[in-house]
Order: C-alpha cells, then sequence, then structure tokens
C-alpha cells in the first residue's frame, strides 16, 4: 500500500539526545480520576500517533513482503535475540509445580533487569543519530537521575533512564508473575521512545512492524509458555486475547486489500497455521488454538464475533477503537505506565497539538 | 418458599441442567425467593458431614457438571461451593442460576458462598455483566444477580472444625465471632475484614503481607496455627488460587486449596478437585478433568459496537 519513495517523515517529533533533558520515567495515573487527563495528553497522543503510523504501514503488507531496513533495526532485533536467550539460560523450576505460574520467571526479569543498561549500549553507543557528547564523557547526568533508582552510572547514554524501565516493564510482572496488554504497551512505549530520538529512519517502518514486533511477540510467547504466566487481569473468554492486542491491530491491517481472505478465516479452523508464518492475526489465532481446547466460538467469542464483520477495514478500525475503549482507558491496564520526558504527561497544547 | 414453588423449581432445574438460561422474569423470582433463604444464613455458616466441599468454578458449566458426576447428584450429596461462580468463563450466567436454583430448592443440602468475584465491581471487569449484556440484551439480569451475592454468607463451619471461606485470614479477624457480628449485605469493600475474608492468600512467609492481588494479604503458617488453635479448628478450607492437581495442602495441613475448574480458561491444564467429607470426617480428595465436549453446535455472530 506504501509505494517506494514516497515515505513520509514520521509524526513523531524527534529530540536532540545531547541537549535534552531527560528525566526518570515515574507513574502520573494514580486514581481512576486522572484517566481523563490521560487520554488528552501529549504521552496519549503520541502513542496514538506512532500507532496509527506504524498500522497504515503495513497495510496490506505480509510479512514475506520485502522491506528496508536499517542498522538500528538489525541491533533491536539482536537486543531480542539476547532477551530470548534469558529464558534459555534460566529454565523453569521444576521443583516449584503446586501453583500455575513458574518462579524462576522472577529470576529471569531480574536478569532482565541487570543487563538492562548493558544490553542498550550498542544500540545508543554506536548510532550517529543518537551518540551523545554524554554518552562518551563523564559528564555529570542531570540531577533527576540521581535520584532515581535506575542502575545508570554517570558514564552512560543519558536516554538510558528513560529507555530502561520501558524495556524492563515489557515482559511481565515478576511479583504476580503474569503478562498482558500493559507489558505489550510498555515495549511498544520502548520503541516510541526510540523513534523519539530519531533512531529509526522513515524506511524502517513495515520492519518495525513485521521484524521487529513480531520477534517481540515470538519472546512474549516463548515466556508465557515456559514459566505458565497468568493473563494479567484476565477477562476469561470476554477479552479479545488472554496477552496480546497490538498484533490484532497490525495483523488486521495487513489483510486490506486482500481480495483472497475475509475476516471469516479469524474463525474458520483449516486457515490458521498457513496463514500464521505470514500474517501476525493469523499467528495470534494459531497461537490460541495450539494452548486451548474447545470450541472456538466458546473460549473466544470475541473473536468469534469479529470474524463476521464483513471487511478489514472495520475491522481494523474497530480495533483501533477498541485498544483505547478496552486497554488505553482502562485504569488497571495503564496505572502501571511511567513517564518522563520523551513520554510526557502533560496536557496537550491547544496552539501546538504536537510540540517536542 | 413452600411447597407450591417446588414444581416450578424443579422445571427450573431440568431446563438450566441442559445449559439453558431463563427468561429474565424468571430469574427475578428467583433471586427474590433466594435473598429470603439466604438471609436467614449466618456469616458462619454452620454445615453438617458429609458434605463435599467444592472451589472455584469461573462459568465453566460443563465442569460443573462433570463435577456431580463425579461427586454425586444434589440433593444426594451435600455440597459446599465457596465462590466465584461467574466470571471468565462462557456459561456464568447458567452456572450461577443453576446453583441458586439448587440452593433454593434444597436449602439444607447445599451451602453456596460468597467469593471476590460475587461483586458488581469485579464482574464488571471480568465478564459477568458483559455475558449478562450479550445473553440478555440488557443489565437487568447482572443487577439481580450483583444484589443477591450481597446476601451470600462469607463462611462456613463444618461441623465446628474444618473452617471454610473464599479467600483467607484477616489481620482484623481473630475469632470466629467477630466474623458472626459483620454486616454482610452490602458490596464487598476496598478492604477491612469481609474484603480480606474474600481476597487473601496463604504464603510461604510468615506474618501478614502485602498481597500483590491489591486487595487482602498474604498470611504465613504462624497465621493460620494461631487462628486454628485459638478457634479450636482443625484445618481452613479455602479456594481462590489455580492449583495444578486440584487441591494442594499449605502451612503444614493448616491449610487446604481447593479449585473446582479443570483446564481453567481452556488452557492452563490444571487438574480440579473437590473434597469429599464423610459421616466421620474422614477426607477424600476426588480429582476431575474437563468435561469431555460434543462438536460445536452453531453460534450466531453479534458484531460488537466497536466494529458497525
Amino acid at each position: 500500500m506504501n509505494p517506494p519513495g514516497v515515505l513520509a517523515d514520521s509524526r513523531i517529533p524527534t529530540v536532540n539526545a545531547a541537549e535534552f533533558k531527560f528525566q526518570a520515567p515515574t507513574k502520573s495515573i494514580r486514581v481512576p480520576e486522572d484517566i481523563p487527563v490521560w487520554l488528552r495528553s501529549r504521552a496519549f497522543d503520541l502513542i496514538m500517533t506512532y500507532l496509527t503510523e506504524l498500522n497504515d504501514s503495513v497495510k496490506g503488507t505480509p510479512n514475506s513482503t520485502p522491506c528496508p531496513s536499517s542498522k538500528s533495526i538489525d541491533r533491536v532485533l539482536e537486543l531480542l535475540d539476547t532477551i530470548d536467550d534469558y529464558i534459555t539460560l534460566i529454565p523453569p523450576d521444576q521443583s516449584a509445580q503446586s501453583r500455575y505460574g513458574n518462579p524462576a520467571f522472577r529470576q529471569f526479569i531480574k536478569h532482565l533487569q541487570q543487563n538492562a543498561a548493558a544490553i542498550h549500549r550498542p544500540l545508543l553507543n554506536e548510532s550517529p543519530a543518537i551518540t551523545t557528547p554524554a554518552s562518551k564523557t563523564t559528564t555529570t547526568t542531570t540531577e533527576t537521575t540521581a535520584t532515581t533508582t535506575t542502575t545508570t552510572t554517570a558514564d552512560e547514554h543519558p536516554a538510558l533512564v528513560e529507555l530502561v524501565p520501558y524495556l524492563t516493564g515489557s515482559f511481565g510482572n515478576e511479583t504476580r508473575i503474569d503478562y498482558g496488554s500493559g507489558h505489550e504497551l510498555s515495549f511498544f512505549v520502548w520503541l516510541l521512545c526510540l523513534q523519539r530520538l530519531g533512531y529509526f529512519p522513515p524506511s524502517d517502518r513495515v520492519a518495525l512492524v513485521v521484524r521487529v514486533f513480531s520477534r517481540y511477540l515470538d519472546i512474549a510467547r516463548r515466556l508465557q509458555l515456559t514459566y505458565r504466566l497468568e493473563p494479567a487481569g484476565s477477562h476469561g473468554v470476554w477479552g479479545l486475547d488472554d496477552y496480546q492486542f497490538i498484533p490484532y491491530i497490525f495483523g488486521s491491517a495487513q489483510f486490506i486489500g486482500s481480495t483472497r481472505y475475509t475476516p471469516a478465516i479469524i474463525s474458520e479452523n483449516e486457515q490458521a497455521a498457513s496463514l500464521a508464518p505470514d500474517y501476525m492475526l493469523m499467528r495470534c489465532i494459531q497461537f490460541i488454538k495450539d494452548i486451548k481446547q474447545g470450541p472456538f466460538f466458546e473460549h473466544s467469542p470475541v473473536l468469534h464475533d469479529i470474524s463476521g464483520v464483513p471487511y478489514w477495514t472495520k475491522v481494523n478500525k474497530g480495533l483501533q477503537k477498541m485498544y483505547v475503549g478496552d486497554v488505553l482507558s482502562k485504569f488497571p491496564v495503564v496505572q502501571h505506565l511511567p513517564f518522563g520526558n520523551l513520554i510526557k504527561f502533560e496536557p496537550l497544547s491547544v496552539n501546538c497539538p504536537r510540540p517536542c | 418458599m413452600d411447597n407450591s414453588d417446588i414444581p416450578t423449581l424443579d422445571s427450573w432445574i431440568q431446563h438450566l441442567s441442559e445449559c439453558k438460561q431463563l427468561p429474565e422474569q424468571d430469574v427475578k423470582k428467583l433471586c427474590e425467593k433466594a435473598k429470603e433463604v439466604l438471609l436467614k444464613e449466618s456469616n458462619v455458616q454452620p454445615v453438617r458431614c458429609p458434605v463435599t466441599v467444592c472451589g472455584d468454578i469461573h462459568g465453566q458449566f460443563h465442569d460443573l457438571v462433570e463435577l456431580f458426576k463425579i461427586g454425586g447428584n444434589s440433593p444426594d450429596t451435600n455440597y459446599l461451593f465457596m465462590g466465584d461462580y461467574v466470571d471468565r468463563g462462557y456459561y456464568s450466567v447458567e452456572t450461577v442460576t443453576l446453583l441458586v436454583a439448587m440452593k433454593v430448592r434444597y436449602k439444607d443440602r447445599i451451602t453456596i458462598l460468597r467469593g471476590n468475584h460475587e461483586s458488581r465491581q469485579i464482574t464488571q471487569v471480568y465478564g459477568f455483566y458483559d455475558e449478562c449484556l450479550r445473553k440478555y440484551g440488557n443489565a437487568d439480569v447482572w443487577k439481580h444477580f450483583t444484589e443477591l451475592f450481597d446476601y451470600l454468607p462469607l463462611t462456613a463451619l463444618i461441623e465446628n472444625q474444618i473452617f471454610c471461606l473464599h479467600g483467607g485470614l484477616s489481620p482484623s479477624v481473630d475469632t470466629l465471632d467477630q466474623i458472626r457480628t459483620l454486616d454482610r449485605i452490602q458490596e464487598v469493600p476496598h478492604e477491612g475484614p469481609m474484603c480480606d475474608l474474600l481476597w487473601s492468600d496463604p504464603d510461604d512467609r510468615m506474618g501478614w503481607g502485602i498481597s500483590p492481588r491489591g486487595a487482602g494479604y498474604t498470611f504465613g503458617q504462624d497465621i493460620s496455627e494461631a487462628f486454628n488453635q485459638s478457634n479450636g479448628l482443625t484445618l481452613i478450607a479455602r479456594a481462590h488460587q489455580l492449583v495444578m492437581e486440584g487441591y494442594n495442602w499449605s502451612q503444614d495441613k493448616n491449610v487446604v486449596t481447593i479449585f473446582s475448574a479443570p483446564n481453567y480458561c481452556y488452557r492452563c491444564g490444571n487438574q480440579a478437585a473437590i473434597m469429599e467429607l464423610d459421616e466421620h470426617m474422614k477426607y477424600t480428595f476426588l480429582p476431575f478433568d474437563p468435561a469431555p465436549r460434543r462438536g460445536e453446535p452453531h453460534v450466531t455472530r453479534r458484531t460488537p459496537d466497536y466494529f458497525l
């Protein structure tokens, strides 16, 4: 859907890392009454803008479509590979079988937290786009970082204080041993932070979805199975999916314009396995069918309903609205999302709708 | 309930046993009758053995039918259910209607306690509200049931020995008498003894701890031992947590967790169990697997509002 050569610049305003005042993210959505403020905040606007931008970039674009990808994509994929290796490194605790979630997951998260700054280094220090004098010298970082618990030191890239919490928040909660759409959102915001730093050129957009986000989902699924993560705040059969949401948005965009497949394939029995490699949405369906026993209409009634929507454009628009209504507007989900200066919790100015 | 109600109740139970929902007007009548029955019960409802104790069901209707196959039909077997009939599963409406109808029909043979999901606030988030809206087209049935939930007893006491409840202990409760004095006919509060009884969990750490659930507490073996000792109890039987074998002893057999929803949410791979107590208070755990299912019936699709 996006002919080569007409890619517009990102609508995400970039910041100059050398001059930007980074601030360790803190939680700002403290009570349900904060939700309307959040929905009119700059942070929310940035998230929706980026979601729409990535969504639009993969309209009619299956995973196998050749797409350009920069060094930045490679580095992010390497970082994800490293995190994937942690799962191999930390096998589930076989002695702990009475409860559902496996306590070895706590070690996985701890390991991730301990290494989070280090695995960012190749992204930050080897990228000409966002290398800053501060990342090369021992110039003291701003006083705001000194008061945080993040394990960065003065000679680290100053953006780390904002990036690390989103990455470590992307893979589940170690206390509850669960995973849900809030963790998925954290990963999305991590990518958005990198975009704010100008890390990805416009030509990376498709690869961000079909390569990076897909790779992240593989890891999330491996974690869910390996450590038996409970779905965070599960609505049981009455949610879209126990764990994910965003791949349904991107995945439905991939089908837009298809003359071969209608949304009915979502509930058709034989389609999922063959289409899963090429379409994120069908990978989600395949995963559900792999892990759930019982009739599809019963364990996934919302998806069953969506499979009756006639057009992919309607499915795609509906899922975006549903994401705002059922995920981003829900206090139990977004209360955990912290905000720094890249993704700032402040009112959108009327005069300047998207300031940086 | 007078005798003239029996044929109606029997016909409702028959209908519900086939996993068919009752018309809204009948649900309303049923809930009115059930309120009268439950109002007379204590916050610590006394129960005699033999009785079979069951944990979470969460709308898994076909597995509830399987439970009755394993444990025996009501009223031939006496039952004590420890809450969480609704939310998450596809058939919360059918499940809770059936259990309430059985309660009204055989009030001395079945005891139904309140779980943390028997609440207006929780059911609006975890599925029962959506399910009622979808199956009845409006929220009236949800209103009838959530009003009824306020009347459910909080705990039960089998032969003055086994203390049964959904969640666990509370730092504001040392004695059963303190529970007896609570004013339970209300929505589950966000904190305090009534909330804790429905939300707390046992933990490997001693003492009281902050619950990761955001409500109730975690309590250690020192707490449960002291509670059992001072109240002359042999055991606390509770539900509320998914355990892979369907039951799980903890805290040196001061606490047992029972979970009666097999393959929870269609995917957890857990067994379910019920605890049978015979007339001598001898216990046996009966494990069971998901009910075998026949082919998929044709179910019409209903376009969610977001997609119109």
